[in-house]
């Protein structure tokens, strides 16, 4: 811009510029002296002839209508040569939207914005597209960083020199467009010039808008795609994959895990969202109008969360989606429950009773610590029955060659005195003799080897079974243990104490980045101590050159393992700076307006603090549950452990008897 | 109506809190720094520096700081010194020299990290801008960088990527020419900040861009910018 030149505003007024108030790729605006209403568009380069005329056409067909909703041109800038260089417009205010519909920019930038608001912003989108529509324009170029919102929700439209402008029977075309918001027909599009761009076109955008308005920042044609190979938004524009429909998942695609389902909106925004974006209704598009009428119904039927007091969703949907949204992800959609709210409800609750949740699924800590103190404790280990106190019988084995060893000594004796019969009857038979009485020795021999066999298997029997014996009465003792037990009811009782303290927790994370900007400005303040500029007798300019050049410049680099390495540099000069550089540190005073925390580090704090609420809710809630699952799996295992014990200690009482008696 | 959201299926979702909170589509960046002994003294001061300096710009663009996502891979030794997150999210690391140039490790370790940034951002329906590499040496590598260069070579073939290299110094320029596809800059003197101020206004640009746009980039080797061709 040539600052020599006179500028004449279109009432034939000098203008005088202010400060610049931004600076774009196409023209700076400034602040206008005297003219705090409005602010001046002056482009870098000078206008071809259709341009100026579109600022010339687009000033004089303003209306009071367009002047609600946009930042339309009210009067024209020419140069001494009468040439336009720019224009005068309402002053904007506002923020862009964008920084509304994302959850993470709208818990700083529009901290009080629940659903209500953004339902109503979209249907103000919806007001501003229809009045320009109505007018005959076409917005054209719909992007992220062209529509302000204000703090009433209202929206304002920025760059309207972009916009198709229609003048009686003269089109002045708009040039420009980011394909992220473009209408299938027009994706793949290489230049706008020349194009004829319709309300058909911007109801597309319009759609995309509210949708991301409605859908915490989720574009709707940004889903989850099951194909081969990328799925880029525009692709997805061109093959009408939107990502939330009932045919999405024949196209492919799926909503994004932890997205708000299509389903929970009313049926009359479900179907503007498909018709909107189905290839079926292409050419008819639900217009401005229609958007306002529903979004409009649409804020009347939202309801407050239980939980939550900054909840709000349609009533259709039966509880909240926020809630659930919040707890699967992790993420914050809207401000956190006010801690006051939670610490309240919970004390009313308290002696309620029993009942941990109450109708809106909110969490009270004194009910559900009740419950985990009323899990019982599983029963300690009793005392097992030894083996040898039992009274056992001899096992079956062992009896029946009891009565085998019976039977064996009478038919032994009775072959001992046939054999001595034999001998003094018959002497003559002695053969006979010999072989009764070796019959008697093998029977002996016989009933020896089958009394060993039996020994030696019952004694390996008793040996295992001592074994086993001592492995299941170890694991009985475990199994009764309240390890398990006692170490969850530790782990509650330490949530429980984390829960309490949330406040103190919060405290100490702000108390820490408080110490960082300390740190930070003590830093500063140091790198503002130049050496050269010191009161240090004894370290001359000689001196202070060699420190500048190991980098030791200012106060903040005066410190011990620097200064080793400075060659010359003795034990007395460098005590010398450390005294300074304390001396120093001492005058720091911390300006605490200067310090301040910056919102967002406080914010990510408070969210720390929610995923840490919820997480100890979560874990706490749950308590009860697994005491009781602990406890009983504790009985389960002492009852298995005792059975087998039973039964081994019965065995082994039987093998011990069967081992005396053999 | 009671129930219709019972309907729905909210399990917990790995990584989903960033993208709830923030559904931008992302650009992701990753900087591989070398931190090779050669680099101490006054050029591993000045890169942190300019790291700082970076985050700052970076967050002074409100379309940047939800859709740009820094990594840092420091290579001697290579370790992924900060993983993907938006500027915010950024804390500049205090990077200290020593050790060898194990540069191709480090190549082939940003680009397993893209990959596997890219399958997060796919599970999690989130659209993302072609990523960034972009290595900074004043070395040569210390390792067999002959795998890194073909990674390289087919990241940029098949778009997935772009890769940039910036030597300092001493850098082995004809090393980084064979890994590079596009040819590598030479840092003038140590203008960390100007080469970190340009790489912030490239990725300004791309944040405004919608996915998939051709970015036309200053030429940061003009008379007045900071490197030579």
């Amino acid at each position: 811009m040539k600052r020599a030149d006179r500028i004449v505003s279109g009432s034939g007024m000098d203008v005088i510029f202010g400060q610049e108030l931004g600076r774009g790729g196409e023209g700076s605006v400034f602040e206008v002296d005297g003219r705090p209403e409005v602010v001046a568009k002056i482009y870098h380069k000078p206008l071809p002839k259709e341009k100026q005329d579109k600022i010339e056409a687009m000033v004089r067909l303003k209306t009071e209508r367009l002047l609600r909703f946009t930042v339309w041109p009210v009067e024209v800038l020419r140069d001494s040569g009468r040439r336009v260089i720019g224009f005068l417009m309402p002053r904007l205010n506002g923020k862009e939207i964008h920084k509304l519909y994302g959850p993470k920019t709208r818990l700083t930038e529009f901290a009080q914005a629940g659903y209500p608001f953004l339902v109503h912003t979209a249907a103000n989108l919806a007001r501003a597209f229809a009045a320009v529509h109505e007018e005959g324009h076409v917005v054209g170029d719909i992007n992220h960083s062209n529509f302000y919102v204000t703090d009433q929700a209202t929206i304002l439209m920025l760059d309207c020199d972009s916009f198709q402008v229609q003048s009686g029977s003269k089109r002045f075309g708009c040039d420009v467009g980011i394909p992220m918001y473009m209408p299938p027909e027009l994706q793949g599009v290489t230049s706008f010039r020349g194009m004829v761009r319709t309300r058909n076109h911007d109801n597309f955008g319009l759609a995309v808008f509210i949708f991301m308005l409605l859908f915490m920042g989720r574009h709707p044609f940004a889903g989850k795609y099951s194909g081969q190979g990328e799925m880029p938004i525009e692709r997805a524009i061109r093959e009408f994959r939107f990502a939330y429909g009932p045919s999405s998942s024949a196209r492919q695609m799926q909503p994004p895990p932890g997205s708000l389902p299509l389903q929970l909106l009313p049926p009359a925004v479900q179907a503007l969202f498909l018709r909107a974006f189905a290839q079926e209704s292409m050419t008819r598009r639900p217009d401005a109008q229609e958007w306002v009428s529903a979004l409009q119904e649409m804020g009347g039927t939202l309801v407050p969360c239980a939980a939550n007091a900054w909840h709000h969703y349609p009533a259709h949907a039966g509880s909240c989606p926020w809630c659930a949204m919040e707890a699967a992800t992790g993420g914050l959609l809207f401000r956190p429950a006010d801690s006051a709210y939670r610490t309240s409800a919970g004390a009313a609750q308290a002696g309620a009773g029993s009942s941990s949740a109450d109708p809106g699924g909110g969490f009270h800590l004194p009910a559900v610590w009740g419950q985990i103190q009323r899990v019982p404790k599983p029963a300690g280990a009793r005392t097992l029955p030894e083996p040898s106190s039992l009274q056992p019988q001899l096992s079956a084995p062992v009896t029946a060659y009891l009565r085998r060893k019976r039977w064996r000594g009478a038919l032994s004796l009775l072959s001992l005195a046939s054999g001595a019969g034999v001998w003094i009857f018959l002497p003559g038979f002695w053969i006979l003799t010999v072989g009764v009485l070796a019959g008697f020795n093998l029977l002996l021999l016989a009933a020896g080897r089958g009394r060993r066999a039996l020994r030696e298997e019952r004694a390996e029997t008793c040996s295992l079974l001592r074994v086993r014996w001592n492995e299941v009465s170890r694991r009985y003792i475990e199994a009764s243990g309240h390890g398990a037990f006692s170490a969850k009811l530790q782990e509650l009782e330490q949530a429980r104490r984390d829960y309490l303290d949330l406040e103190g927790y919060k405290a100490g994370e702000l108390r820490r980045l408080e110490g960082r900007q300390r740190a930070v400005q003590l830093q500063s303040y140091l790198r503002r101590q130049r050496i050269d500029q010191a009161q240090l007798d004894g370290i001359g300019p000689g001196r202070r050159a060699t420190l500048a050049l190991f980098g030791i410049e200012t106060a903040l680099e005066v410190e011990t393992h620097r200064l080793a390495r400075v060659p010359g540099f003795g034990p007395a000069n460098t005590r010398m700076l450390l005294a300074w550089r304390d001396r120093i540190e001492r005058r720091f005073t911390f300006d605490p307006v200067l310090g301040r925390v910056p919102a967002a580090e406080v914010l990510a704090v408070e969210r720390a603090v929610e995923a840490r609420t919820r997480e100890l809710e979560r874990r706490l809630s749950a308590g009860a549950a697994e005491l009781m699952r602990i406890s009983s799996g504790i009985r389960a295992r002492q009852e298995a452990a005792l059975r087998e014990a039973g039964g081994t200690a019965q065995a082994l009482a039987q093998a011990e008897l069967d081992l005396k008696v053999l | 109506m009671k129930g219709l959201l019972a309907m729905f299926e909210f399990d917990q979702i790995p990584f989903a809190a960033e993208f709830a909170e923030n559904p931008e589509p992302r650009c992701p960046c990753i900087l591989l720094l070398d931190t090779s002994y050669s680099m101490s003294g006054q050029p591993i001061e000045e890169l942190n520096r300019g790291l700082s300096s970076f985050k700052e710009e970076l967050m002074t663009d409100s379309m940047s700081v939800k859709r740009v996502e820094l990594a840092v891979v420091s290579f001697g030794p290579v370790q992924a010194t900060s993983d993907f997150g938006t500027p915010d999210d950024f804390y500049p690391p205090m990077l200290t020299a020593s050790g060898n140039t194990p540069m191709g490790a480090a190549i082939e370790k940003a680009v397993a990290m893209l990959e596997d940034r890219k399958n997060v951002y796919k599970q999690n329906g989130i659209s993302y801008y072609r990523p960034w590499i972009f290595l900074i040496t004043d070395g040569a590598p210390t390792d067999d960088w002959q795998r890194a260069a073909s990674l390289v070579r087919e990241g940029e073939a098949a778009k997935s990527f772009m890769f940039f290299a910036v030597g300092v110094e001493n850098a082995d320029m004809n090393v980084l020419n064979q890994i590079a596809t596009r040819a590598p800059l030479k840092l003038k003197g140590l203008r960390f900040a100007d080469l970190f101020s340009w790489l912030s206004n490239s990725l300004n640009s791309v944040s405004h861009s919608t996915p998939g746009d051709q970015i036309r980039l200053e030429n940061p080797a003009s008379p007045e910018g900071w490197a030579l061709i």
